[in-house]
């Protein structure tokens, strides 16, 4: 069964970070074959999911929710620019606080409680222990902005994409926990244009489907996919900005630490249409969980070995992988003796 | 099944200048540079006043203060007006996003190729924006980085992303090439 946010660890520094028996069951493990390759991987993300998987509620919040929003409490106090909106994206920020508040006071009752009399909302997050009266719409009842007042309170970052010419366009979000991309710099951006620096998938045709897929979203019909990468230790904030901070993480990797430094990180990426603005709710919820943790897995330490034996070229480059790789790959033929 | 694709390395956020064309459909014909200097901008200007007549095309210099000059000026064009852009890369995509501002659409405006390599530079560790950037890597004058001078290209901006380049390993410092 699930387990009660009740415990505060860390991201950075000691690296607190640990996943019980029941997160590390429910991990959303992202290789569903033996090769790894790009593909538009996007499929229906239709709720309520199976009861307990990450799949169940359209916000998954799970035993690490105290940890994750104060580690974006300080990320955001480093660097206040990692949550932004552009003006015209005000009402696509309310469309996310009302589908927000409204699913997980539904999905969590004993955490989250919402009261509506006409425009007067009140909200009370028993777990931040915050309670809030505010006029629906009207930024200026609210403590903070509304993208950051809500992405405060929510697991994952978020984005909001506003439609437009048969583009999408990223004018607002919270990113303090990026697997490698800035929202400072990619603000604006179309979406072939934010996917730029990605290597392959723009051959594959990939973008051009994905994006006519996406705009086709509609109203409480969300729509998922994963998406995965390494991190070495539990470091949330993988982001360009604290880069100077975390890239020596890389060369710290021995054959003896391997397998509780490296993270496999996936991303459960949610695409939301929302009503009022039309613009789609992206929200991009991590999980962490080390090698070690997943090879209690025999599947899926056996898989891991062979994914990543397997793994293109630029992809190893592009994800940051080149340093470590091959160490990884000959510490994970132990559970795949036979490849 | 093995499926053989061509890989194209180039970063697809990079823009890509086209030759641009005159659209002499439009009512009104804006040539606009920071120099007045730019020969093509100029045979283009002078093509367009023998065919169309001084009335109807207009020689805009800005030298500085983009988007004060753009928003005071495109207020007396009319909907229909052309415009065609000469000068550094990122001074063109400054003019073109204070066009837009002022509710131009996109395909009203053309940018001739940039007149030289040098780019802004958008340090994504400390936010800072560096002008005239022409060799990789170049050290950012906010936080002192070696940056990677990368081709991710930001409109808004009109900036290319720096990143750290030997984040990981301090000792690694790459020999400075020219930009291309």
């Amino acid at each position: 069964m699930r387990v009660a946010p009740t415990k505060i660890e860390t991201f950075r520094d000691d690296f607190t970070y640990s996943n019980s028996e029941f997160a590390i069951k429910r991990f959303p493990f992202p290789f569903p074959e033996d090769d790894y390759m790009y593909s538009v991987n996007i499929e229906p993300h239709t709720l309520p999911g199976p009861v307990g998987t990450v799949n169940e509620h359209l916000i998954d919040i799970d035993e690490h929710y105290l940890s994750e929003m104060r580690e974006r409490g300080i990320v955001l106090e480093e660097n206040p620019k990692r949550c932004l909106a552009m003006p015209h994206m005000d009402l696509a920020c309310w469309d996310m606080i009302d589908r927000c508040m409204t699913t997980m006071s539904e999905d969590y009752p004993d955490y989250f409680s919402l009261t509506k009399d006409g425009d007067t909302w009140h909200w009370h997050n028993k777990l931040l222990d915050q309670q809030d009266t505010f006029t629906f719409g009207d930024s200026s009842t609210l403590s903070l902005p509304p993208m950051e007042y809500i992405g405060r309170q929510v697991q994952g970052d978020f984005a909001l994409l506003d439609q437009r010419d048969g583009d999408l366009f990223m004018d607002a979000g919270i990113v303090t926990c990026p697997a490698d991309w800035s929202l400072a710099f990619d603000a604006g951006m179309s979406f072939k244009e934010w996917h730029g620096p990605v290597p392959m998938a723009h051959e594959l045709g990939i973008f051009d489907r994905a994006l006519k897929y996406l705009c086709a979203i509609q109203v409480n019909r969300p729509v998922r996919r994963l998406n995965w990468t390494l991190t070495v230790n539990a470091r949330m904030d993988t982001s360009p900005e604290t880069y100077p901070q975390w890239g020596t993480d890389r060369t710290t990797v021995t054959p003896e630490n391997i397998g509780e430094k490296i993270h496999l990180r996936v991303e459960l990426q949610v695409l939301d249409r929302m009503p009022r603005s039309n613009a789609l709710m992206f929200s991009i919820r991590t999980y962490l969980a080390s090698l070690e943790d997943l090879c209690s897995n025999p599947e899926w330490a056996r898989r891991l070995h062979r994914v990543m034996k397997g793994l293109p070229e630029p992809l190893i480059e592009y994800k940051g992988l080149t340093r470590y790789h091959p160490m990884l790959v000959e510490w994970l033929s132990q559970f795949d003796p036979v490849n | 099944m093995t499926i053989t694709v061509e890989i194209d390395e180039r970063v697809k956020s990079r823009p890509e200048y086209s030759p641009v064309k005159l659209d002499l459909k439009q009512q009104q014909q804006v040539f606009i540079s920071a120099t007045g200097n730019n020969a093509t901008l100029k045979r283009m200007f002078d093509d367009c006043v023998t065919q169309l007549g001084n009335q109807r095309v207009t020689w805009l210099v800005v030298h500085q203060d983009v988007k004060r000059v753009i928003a005071e000026t495109a207020a007396d064009f009319p909907l229909a007006t052309a415009v065609y852009i000469a000068g550094t890369e990122a001074w063109m995509w400054d003019v073109r996003n204070a066009l837009i501002a002022e509710d131009f659409a996109p395909e009203q405006i053309q940018m001739l190729a940039p007149e030289s390599n040098a780019r802004r530079l958008f340090c994504t560790h400390c936010y800072t924006v560096m002008e005239g950037v022409t060799h990789n890597p170049h050290s950012c004058s906010g936080c002192g980085e070696l940056l990677l001078v990368r081709d991710h290209f930001s409109k808004l901006h009109g900036a290319y992303v720096g990143v750290s380049i030997n984040a990981e390993d301090r000792s690694e410092i790459p020999a400075t090439e020219a930009l291309v």
